[in-house]
This record gives structure tokens, sequence and C-alpha cells, in this order.
């Protein structure tokens, strides 16, 4: 697990450290280099730099990444447009989801799969690839969440296709399509896959895990992240990473969790701010907004929020 | 030296002028966010302290669940709390003046005043009686040399509610009119509101119970901020 990660000079970000915890949230507003952390994450996959990934994109520049994990093992990248500079030989392996739920929705190729890909395409294939006691056990926590449906189950779509169905529950004989199923039902399924993927990631960075999601479901997703970060759910423990929107998702994480991301006006680069958790006045201030870290976040006193 | 203030008035005519599109809470808040409210308690806390008004920093206000005050929030003890709470401390200002009129509730200054003293951001309460526009009609000598306004109103603490918005109002109309066939460019209300604020008399206003009262919870308050 990543305990500090320090970025220089890749996109917005020309010198942030973030410390990390099992499960980490980043709350900021559009633009603030959310995303940016996790494509320096990425580019342990990079085959080449481009200018535009250069702080300013000043020519002279040398990126650097560098991350520390929690026995004291560190990991670096140094680059800059000509290529690679400075390089441990690994890195912590990172995956990225911005999942997109049309790409979900796709029939795939029947073929063997046990990852999800960056936007979920060919989830049916990492569903599919379970051993028939884990699509149950997906299944049933899946029905429990949505209970609309009584179970799923991947279906051929002719052509040496196949896709999700979806049972109705009152109706057996009723399967859905995935064209039938909204937005969140099927990103819901993708995040339950997480803790069933072979080989696990060492870390998952997901965009808006809350798209689409009743916030009723928000605590059940935070719970299922959470297991699979403290490595209660799946073969080890997975760092996660959130970047959201969401003050709701930040009802069931801890302050000490979150980090607020903001663009200094003087310079445009991306400061990051944590909770000042063990400022006497935090729990006070807290405590004002009954205990309600969202609250207290959309309040903008914390940082992390839009503005002129 | 400098100042960081935030401000909460009841209406964006006094506070936030016609944007609404603000910095972040605790950033300083650029001068054309300025509103009539800025300008008069930039003056007033000059006036009572050795601070020039060009050292006082407004800046901006918290948001309650992401959405900007209504005056309503401000006589809600719960909702007043939270505006007055800036959780980080680097952003949090060093007083807070909360502006809400009178509106011939007597008690409100000291309601206002019991319900959040106890919170760790200063805080001077304004209560104008029985509204913000009778400390800007207050001086009428200016009101007289801005808005070409003739014969003697009524004493401003003795008009009944909303007379003191409803006369502005009338004699800024009647000014933008007048400005629209002697001026190429009309003034706008928000400027009217805001050249009143920067240019009338304090003395004179002194003769206001209410806006005397302001001035002495400032003077107090900002001893406060001037000892060690």
């Amino acid at each position: 697990m990543i305990r500090q990660l320090q970025i220089a000079n890749f996109r917005c970000l020309r010198s942030v450290t973030l410390n990390l915890e099992p499960l980490t949230v980043f709350v900021g507003a559009n633009a603030s280099g959310k995303s940016s952390v996790f494509a320096a994450l990425m580019t342990s996959r990079f085959v080449w730099f481009r200018i535009e990934d250069i702080w300013q994109r000043q020519q002279g520049l040398t990126s650097d990444i560098q991350a520390t994990d929690e026995r004291g093992g560190h990991f670096r990248r140094g680059f800059g447009v000509n290529g690679f500079g400075e390089a441990t030989t690994t890195f912590p392996e990172p995956m990225v989801l911005q999942l997109d739920p049309q790409a979900i929705r796709t029939s795939s190729q029947l073929e063997p799969m046990h990852r999800l890909s960056p936007n979920g395409a060919g989830m049916v294939n990492v569903f599919a690839s379970l051993p028939r006691s884990t699509r149950d056990e997906v299944a049933h926590h899946y029905c429990d969440l949505v209970p609309m449906f009584a179970d799923i189950d991947a279906r051929p779509a002719g052509g040496g296709a196949h896709r999700m169905v979806f049972q109705d529950r009152w109706r057996p004989e009723i399967w859905y399509e995935p064209n039938e199923v909204s937005d969140g039902s099927m990103l819901l399924l993708a995040f339950l896959l997480l803790p069933y993927q072979s080989p696990a990631p060492d870390i998952v960075a997901i965009e808006e895990p809350e798209r689409g999601l009743h916030p009723y479901l928000m605590g059940q997703l935070i719970g299922a992240l959470r297991k699979l970060a403290n490595g209660e759910l799946g073969p080890r423990p997975v760092q996660v990473l959130l970047a959201t929107h969401s003050a709701e998702l930040l009802e069931f994480v801890e302050p000490r969790e979150v980090r607020f991301f903001h663009r200094s006006k003087g310079s445009g680069e991306t400061v990051v701010e944590q909770a000042p958790v063990d400022d006497p006045s935090w729990l006070k201030s807290l405590r004002e907004y009954d205990d309600s870290l969202g609250d207290l976040w959309l309040s903008g006193g914390l940082g992390g929020v839009p503005g002129r | 030296m400098s100042l960081r203030v935030v401000l909460y008035a009841e209406g964006p005519g006094e506070d936030r002028g016609e944007d609404v599109w603000l910095p972040e809470p605790g950033e300083l808040l650029p001068p054309d966010s300025l509103g009539a409210a800025h300008h008069l308690v930039a003056r007033v806390i000059a006036s009572v302290h050795t601070i020039p008004t060009a050292a006082i920093r407004f800046v901006s206000p918290l948001r309650l669940q992401g959405r900007p005050h209504r005056g309503s929030d401000l006589l809600l003890t719960r909702n007043l709390r939270r505006l007055l709470t800036f959780a980080s401390p680097p952003r949090r200002p060093d007083l807070a003046v909360v502006m809400v009129d009178e509106d011939e509730q007597p008690s409100r200054r000291k309601d206002l005043v019991a319900s959040t003293q106890d919170l760790p951001l200063r805080s001077v309460v304004a209560v104008p009686v029985r509204e913000f526009e009778a400390w800007l009609i207050g001086d009428h000598a200016s009101v007289r040399s801005l808005l070409g306004v003739t014969g003697s109103p009524p004493a401003p603490e003795t008009m009944a509610r909303r007379e003191a918005k409803r006369l502005l109002t009338n004699w800024m109309e009647a000014a933008i009119a007048a400005d629209s066939s002697q001026r190429a460019e009309p003034r706008t209300v928000q400027q009217l509101r805001a050249h009143l604020a920067q240019q009338c008399d304090l003395t004179t206003l002194e003769r206001l119970a209410a806006f005397q009262q302001f001035r002495e919870d400032l003077r107090h308050r900002l001893r406060e901020h001037s000892s060690p």
C-alpha cells in the first residue's frame, strides 16, 4: 500500500505530496487535479511521454513521481519528454477505472477475462470467467442491493458473443437486457466484481463512483470498497482511491480519509489539503455541522470547492 | 497588518452585489463583489480602529449545503452558527459581521448575540432599525448630493418597517431616470447604494441608536483583536 505519493511537474501537479490511507477520497472542483493524480499513477504503464504531461508544458522540466509504501519501500518514475530518466524497476500496479455504462452493457465475444477494462467493456466476460460459486455470490450480493432483480446471468447474444441479463423479481420468466437496466445498476455490478479480479491490482482508483447510485447505496458501496481495501474481500488488500463530487459519499468515510483539492490562485498549481483533524477546534466545527462531513465540505470552509 | 472580515447580510443588494458567483469561501472578495454593506462596514471599522480601510479584506462567505445563504438563514440559530464556523484555520477570517434588519423585533440583536457568542470566530451583530436602508439614508446631505432629493424625510429610526426601503427605492429610480437624460451612462442601483455607503457621514449616523450600538460593538471586538 502506498503511504505517501510525491508528484512533481506532472500536468497541474507542480509539487504535491499526498498521504494516503487504505481508502482515500479526493474531492475538489472540476479541473482541480484529482484525475491527474490517477494519471500520474498510470505513468508506470506509459511507453512515452508528451509535452502535455509536463507542468505548464515546459520543455526542460522533468516530471517525477515517487511513492513510499507502508514497509518503507520506495518507488520512483522520473521522465522528460525525451523519455525516462531515473526509474525503479517496479511500481505499485494501479487500475484506474472510468466506467462507462454503455461500454459495460455492450455484448462481448466470449473469452476468459479476469480483470475489468478501464471503461468496463467486457464486464460480462469477467463475470462469466468466475467460478460458479463466486458468480452466485456476486449475484446474491447484487440482488440484495438491487432487489428488483432475483438473479443475474451471462447469456449468449449470437455470433459467439454474450451479454449480462437480469431476472425480474416478480415475473421470473422475464430477463432484462442490459439496455433495459439503469446506468447505476450496471455500474454497481462492476464495483461488486472488483474483489474477484485476478491477479488483483495493488491500487484501484475510481472516478465518480457515485454516478447513478441512489444515496442509500453509497454506504453499501463504501462498505464493500473498505473491505476490499482492508483485505476482507479478495485475496489481499487493494488500496482504494476515489475521486468524487458527492457530499453523500463523504458521510460514509472518516475525515482523515479525505483530501481536498484546489488550484492555487497565484500559480495554478494543484494544492492538496487534509481536514485539520488535529486542530483543537476541528471537532467543534464538525459538531456545528451535526457531524456531517458532507455538509461541512459543502460549506466551503475546508476547501475543495469551486470558486471564481 | 490586515483584517480579514466576512460579512453576512440579508440581501444581495447589501452584501454580494449582483454577482453571486464568488471565490471559494475564505478567499478574498474582488472589489466588484462588494456591496453597500461592505463599504459601510469597512468605514465603520476604520473609524473605530487604527487599521486603514484599504487593509480591511473581505473574504467570501461560507455556504449552506453548497448554496449561498439567504436572509432567513441568519435568523436560524443552527444555520447562522454554521455560517460562522470556518473549519480550516487558514481560511478563518479575523472577524464576522452579521447584519440583519430589526423588522420590529426589538430583541433580535440580543438573541443573535446570545446564540453565537460561544463560537471561536469573533463576531458582531448589526441590527439596523428598522432596516439597512435607514442607515443609507441617515445622512440626508449625502442623499441630497448623490440622488438630488429635496425636502427632509422623517428621522430614519422612526419610520415604519419597509418605509426607508421604499423611500430609497423611489429616490434611486428618480435619480436613474434623471441620469438617462443627463449622463451617457446612467448609474445603477448597486452603484448608488455603494456610493451612499461610501459617502455618508458617519458622525451623522451616530445619531441612530442602532448604528451607535454597532459601532460600539465593533470597537469592543476589535480591541480584543488588537490585544495579544
